[in-house]
């Protein structure tokens, strides 16, 4: 069964690959270039003995490179792109019907489910993963003076970035076993995916850990600041990103419970 | 002849809705059986009762003796269903859809399918979805024989085909069966196509069975009796009354006959077969079911 799932799969793969090699093409050339400035304005030099004219530097660095870094801002939905791309045709399965071919071979509905869920998010997590990497490594020079902890960066590094499309991917999956539409699964599904990223992001993220109070003339630079002089230092960002990475995976786990429990359950 | 499948007192209910009621019937072992019924009388959530694909509400299904839902690594590698519209993947080639055959059962005869498709003159390169209606049929039956099952089940195959593409498919069919001991149950609203190759007739109405048993009894049991205007009490006495039809010039009853019909009065002739399943079509779910 994984390799029918996996020829069933086949042309989605092959997005998911191109989406990553899109993204390569682009933020590669732009990470060295980033990289090289850093370096050669004396961006890095500032960052390791801050000196009089740096936050002008600094600023300056910034507004070079703010297309691209704005361009980032929308990857706030790069992981329901990833998930639509490896989730959808599985909705579409259910919808048309089509499954009925493979669940009167001689498999289980629990291994046909198996299977097709170890390939789509197998992919999902993969192609995910080979973007998070890809960012994480183009970011570089801007983690250094601007950190990694506040939200806009947290967001496309480290581990968490394959949690949510996972978390999507799943989404679409249970909405697609419940409601039998692929559209409105799709459509409540980036809803949901939305409203569960901002809610976790500014209510919950924030009480991780308890807050530092940062002594004045602190440079908060780094940090992510959440009231007035409390503070969340850099140095806390793999801790986050495991807990944010924990959420989202428990969340993606009973997601897909209900995924298993309707189609053993449910009939026809 | 023992029964290949069993079906004890089913119901099965969606939501509001019972799709069938209180259904009780066997299918021998070694028959071709036509489910006879018209759209909506629950013939589809009968076999996909029978396939496991969804359970009853009420009741037992046994097919080979196993319950396909409950034990369907046991049950299911026997068992060769072609659902309606004969879903296959559109992307697929056809001979990518052999190896999915291949790989998902455990008894899998290559050669069958490959000799198959090619008697009947479809390319194993080209994709299922580039086909002809009749031949993604024909996918769909090849698929269903080369598990090499014991029990048949068709929901409706030739319903979608033009009369050329529907007739090849039955005749394909037919080979099958005749070559290896194969129970057929396969469900229709086309009597005609089924007269010719079915020897058991389930007729299926407003989700009850309304009329079980072999072909040959059915068409020597039931008789037409035309006679004077006037009630049906007395032939009822004796015969079952299935249909009765009043005018003001004559009565038409048909029955089925409890042995002979000694009565002067009526003029009896003989019932084809199809007028006797739309007479039992038209009957009320509230009426008794025949024996």
């Amino acid at each position: 069964m994984i390799w029918v799932a996996w020829r069933q799969q086949r042309t989605e793969v092959l997005l998911g690959a191109l989406l990553l090699a899109a993204l390569v093409v682009l933020f590669v050339p732009a990470g060295l270039h980033m990289s090289d400035a850093y370096r050669s304005d004396g961006a890095a030099a500032c960052v390791a003995v801050p000196a009089g004219g740096c936050e002008q530097l600094l600023d300056a660095f910034d507004g070079r490179f703010s297309t691209v870094i704005g361009v980032t801002g929308f990857f706030a939905f790069l992981p329901v792109v990833i998930a639509v791309v490896f989730a959808a045709p599985f909705a579409l399965e259910l919808e048309r019907g089509t499954y009925r071919l493979a669940w009167t071979q001689s498999i289980t509905r629990q291994r046909w489910l198996a299977a097709k869920l170890a390939v789509a998010l197998g992919g999902t997590a993969v192609t995910a993963a080979g973007i998070a990497l890809l960012l994480t490594w183009w970011r570089r020079p801007l983690d250094h003076f601007h950190g990694r902890i506040e939200p806009g960066a947290f967001q496309l590094e480290g581990i968490a970035p394959i949690a949510y499309a996972v978390f999507a991917a799943a989404l679409i999956i249970a909405l697609g076993a419940v409601l039998r539409r692929t559209i409105a699964a799709i459509a409540v599904s980036i809803v949901a995916f939305l409203a569960v990223r901002i809610t976790i992001e500014t209510s919950v993220r924030p009480h991780f850990a308890s807050p530092l109070e940062a002594r004045p003339g602190t440079n908060l630079d780094t940090s992510w600041i959440v009231d007035g002089r409390m503070h969340h230092p850099s140095s806390r960002f793999w801790e986050f990103q495991g807990i944010e990475t924990g959420i989202f995976l428990a969340l993606t786990l009973v997601l897909l419970a209900l995924a298993a429990w309707w189609i053993h359950e449910r009939s026809s | 002849m023992s029964a290949a499948v069993t079906v004890e007192q089913v119901s099965k209910r969606y939501g509001a809705r019972w799709a069938l009621q209180d259904c009780t019937l066997e299918v021998p072992t070694g028959s071709v059986t036509a489910l006879v019924g018209p759209n909506g009388a629950g013939k589809t959530t009968l076999l996909h009762l029978l396939v496991g694909l969804t359970e009853p509400t009420e009741g037992r299904v046994s097919v080979l003796g196993a319950s396909p839902r409950t034990d369907p690594t046991h049950v299911l590698p026997r068992i060769g269903f072609v659902a309606q519209d004969h879903p296959l993947e559109p992307r697929f080639r056809v001979d990518e859809m052999l190896a999915v055959g291949r790989r998902l059962n455990p008894r899998w005869d290559e050669s069958l399918a490959r000799d198959w498709l090619r008697e009947r003159q479809i390319p194993l390169a080209d994709r299922v979805g580039a086909l002809s209606g009749g031949q993604r049929a024909q996918v769909a039956l090849a698929l269903a024989i080369a598990k090499r099952p014991e029990v048949m089940v068709l929901d409706e195959p030739a319903a979608a085909l033009d009369p050329l593409a529907r007739r090849e498919f039955l005749q394909s069919l037919m080979e099958a069966v005749a070559e290896r001991e194969l129970t057929v149950l396969m469900s229709s609203h086309l009597l005609a196509d089924l007269e010719r190759v079915c020897d058991h007739l389930v007729v299926l109405a407003a989700g009850g069975v309304q009329l079980v048993g072999p072909i040959d009894e059915i068409a020597a049991s039931h008789r037409l009796l035309v006679g004077p205007p006037g009630d049906e009490q007395a032939v009822a006495r004796v015969h079952q009354v299935v249909h009765a039809r009043h005018t003001p010039r004559q009565t038409t009853l048909l029955v089925r006959a409890n042995g002979h019909v000694y009565d002067a009065r009526w003029q009896i002739e003989d019932v084809a077969l199809e007028d006797v399943v739309l007479a039992y079509l038209q009957r009320r779910p509230d009426q008794e079911v025949a024996a």
